[in-house]
């Protein structure tokens, strides 16, 4: 066979991105992926951030399926026997600016991976690469199955493991602080109870995150997500914290606890679950510094650790497609030179330099730090619902004064220099 | 050797099929494959054009959009040539109807050898392989486990007359013949494969032009209800902590709930 333009490694958001862009520019590009068809091997919570994205790929999402507009921003902290929660609405979250988007990746990736075939790229599914072809330092192709193919350029969009990148010295291993497992259902509700549970009406969603006692204290938590007509449920837990935790945590038994819970169990009643899944999480952020070009190949998506967890918000769909919209362009203008080298390919680093992606991992580098830091999960939320239940507290006799309850949650809680201490390093979030 | 296989589009074995509202239809999910069957007819096609170094295969199909995508998988998989006769999207009215068709088409068509699935994977009717045979007043061997081309235009071929006994056939060409389990392993197709199926634009053919009467694509007989399957129960996690405990659990579930140990 003749050498193609460019062979894609992994039909996720950065990948489907990146080909698009590539047949769209006249480029032969095929995707190779290991599942039925693209979407069956993905997950995300999750909801897609769409306003940075609105000018770089309007063509991925003019027409997606994307399910609700998210008009409501909960946040939860769990402790042991309650929670207290914290309902932010606003209309300017509303069409026309949607700031984003609850979605299901097995409708939108293959609806992605509809797009690239339009386009004139192959998308071939049960196709699982095993290893890169290099020439030297170069990446000349992929071999798969016994078969090679050779390309003048590999966009690699293997996701979160980055197993070849790693296997071909091309970034360094994944280390347990930097990635999470989380695990999700997907839940369909009888007609209408989703807007009657939420509150929404029928075009709105709700984003609601869970901290706290939902991971028995550990680095991570729950999320809840309305799609159009069924819930996306399920935790995410460090995997440092799986192995450093006391007793023996088992994801879909948090899970299990976790739709126990009264603050769940109401929305989720009557529900019949559809998808069961679950995935690893980069959350090491810009801090695990790969490098995201060499010769002959680009880095994109989750397995150049482009995912972005500040705490309140949770992104990496948005900084994969539009990581590989960049990359894309890269390649076209290496094509134009007729040169794959890196020096070329490096324009991919100027790209993501000069857009969102790069500034805001950057501005955000230390908040995996940050957020590793267990009284966010152990201490925190159940303090803050001690302290406040007593306010709402009513008695034979008088209660204490706020400034006695706080007083005393103070001496109550972790050192008062430790709280102003963990105040201050999140002051970067 | 010229060889045909009669290929058959089949709802994907993930894809949701459920009884429409007046229950006398099936609401299918638009996943298809090329019926298993079909594929273990492609991949002994390709077998016996490789053993002979030479020859052509011709995948054929009749029917809509699945027929294309088993048509594709044919051309992936290493088939010569596709040819589909377009039919309705779903519900070919009987398995009459489309042997009809599609012995009009082949008697158009050159072949020494007929292929095709024992049944298809999703009505199971398995009859339309035999009247193929029938109407091109050809001889067919069923359930064929094995087949070796002889000198002098004749075919070998071991046939599953079932509960494992076999019976050994030798056929003169032209022939057809059935396909059953165990016959091959068939190929994954190749990277370069998926992309020949995918680009494939294959011949098509209209019913007008194979000018059959009005009177032989109509069915004589229609569906009158359909019943679904049981329902396979969800995930079921078995909880604890002490393995042997889980493990316990499991083989009793196993034994006394499930009952697919005794």
């Amino acid at each position: 066979m003749e050498k193609l333009d460019a062979v894609v490694v992994g039909a996720g958001l950065s990948g489907l991105a990146a080909a698009y862009y590539l047949a769209h520019g006249g480029l032969q590009v095929i995707v190779l992926e290991r599942g039925d068809f693209p979407g069956t091997k993905n997950v995300t919570g999750g909801r897609l951030y769409v306003g940075p994205l609105r000018r770089l790929v309007p063509e991925l999402l003019e027409g997606a399926p994307l399910e609700r507009m998210v008009t409501s921003e909960r946040v939860t902290l769990l402790s042991q026997e309650g929670s207290t929660t914290l309902n932010l609405r606003s209309e300017s979250f509303r069409a026309p600016h949607v700031q984003s988007w609850t979605v299901l990746r097995a409708r939108l990736d293959r609806w992605l991976g509809d797009r690239v075939m339009e386009k004139g790229g192959f998308v071939i599914p049960q196709k699982r690469v095993d290893g890169l072809l290099r020439e030297g330092e170069r990446v000349v192709g992929i071999r798969s199955d016994g078969e090679e193919i050779r390309s003048d350029v590999v966009v690699l969009a293997e996701g979160a493991l980055g197993l070849l990148c790693e296997e071909a010295g091309l970034r360094r291993p994944l280390l347990p602080q930097e990635a999470a497992l989380g695990v999700k259902e997907v839940i369909r509700l009888p007609e209408g109870s989703l807007e009657r549970r939420f509150g929404l009406s029928p075009q709105e969603g709700a984003a609601h995150l869970f901290v706290g006692a939902v991971t028995q204290g550990a680095f991570g938590g729950g999320f809840l997500y309305t799609n159009q007509e069924t819930l996306s449920l399920g935790i995410v837990v460090g995997v440092q914290a799986l192995k450093d935790h006391q007793e023996d945590l088992e994801p879909h038994q948090l899970l299990e606890s976790f739709k126990e819970r009264p603050e769940i169990s109401p929305y989720i009643e009557g529900g019949e679950i559809l998808e069961y899944s679950a995935h690893l999480v980069p959350e090491g952020g810009w801090a695990t510094e790969i490098r995201p070009y060499g010769d002959g190949y680009v880095i994109v998506g989750d397995a150049a650790g482009m995912t972005l967890n500040v705490g309140w918000t949770v992104r990496g769909m948005d900084l994969a497609l539009a990581s590989g919209r960049l990359a894309a362009d890269a390649v076209l203008k290496a094509k134009q030179e007729g040169d794959f080298s890196q020096g070329t390919l490096a324009h991919y680093h100027r790209l993501l330099e000069e857009s969102f992606v790069l500034k805001e991992l950057r501005r955000f580098k230390n908040a995996p730090k940050t957020l590793s830091n267990p009284r966010l999960y152990a201490d925190y939320p159940s303090w803050l619902h001690e302290t406040l239940k007593e306010l709402y507290t009513v008695g034979e006799g008088p209660r204490d004064s706020v400034g006695r309850i706080l007083w005393r949650a103070v001496r109550k809680g972790p050192p008062l220099g430790r709280i102003l201490g963990d105040l201050w390093s999140m002051r970067h979030l | 050797m010229e060889i045909v296989v009669l290929v058959k589009g089949v709802p994907d074995s993930e894809a949701r099929v459920s009884p429409t509202a007046d229950g006398t239809a099936l609401e299918v999910e638009e996943k298809y494959e090329l019926n298993y069957f079909d594929e273990l007819a492609v991949e002994e096609a390709l077998r016996l054009r490789e053993a002979a170094s030479g020859g052509k295969v011709l995948a054929l199909s009749y029917g809509g959009g699945a027929s294309r995508e088993a048509l594709k998988k044919a051309v992936s998989m290493g088939a010569d040539e596709a040819v589909h006769v377009v039919g309705p999207e779903r519900g070919v009215p009987d398995g009459l109807v489309t042997a009809t068709v599609l012995a009009a088409c082949l008697r158009s068509l050159s072949y020494d050898l007929i292929l095709c699935g024992r049944r298809a994977s999703d009505d199971d009717a398995g009859v339309v392989g035999p009247m193929v045979a029938e109407l091109l007043g050809i001889p067919h061997i069923s359930s064929v486990v094995k087949v070796t081309p002889s000198q002098k235009g004749r075919i070998l071929a071991v046939r599953d007359a079932g509960r494992g006994a076999k019976e050994r056939v030798s056929c003169a060409l032209p022939l057809l013949l059935t396909t059953q389990k165990g016959l091959n392993e068939p190929r994954v197709p190749t990277i370069q494969g998926v992309m020949k199926g995918m680009k494939l634009q294959p011949r098509t053919i209209t019913l007008e032009e194979l000018g059959l009467p009005k009177e032989a694509l109509s069915g004589r007989w229609r569906i009158a209800a359909f019943r679904e399957p049981p329902r396979r129960p969800p995930v079921r996690f078995i909880g604890g902590k002490d393995p042997a405990a889980k493990a316990r659990e499991l083989a009793r579930v196993l034994r006394e709930e499930i009952r697919i140990l005794s």
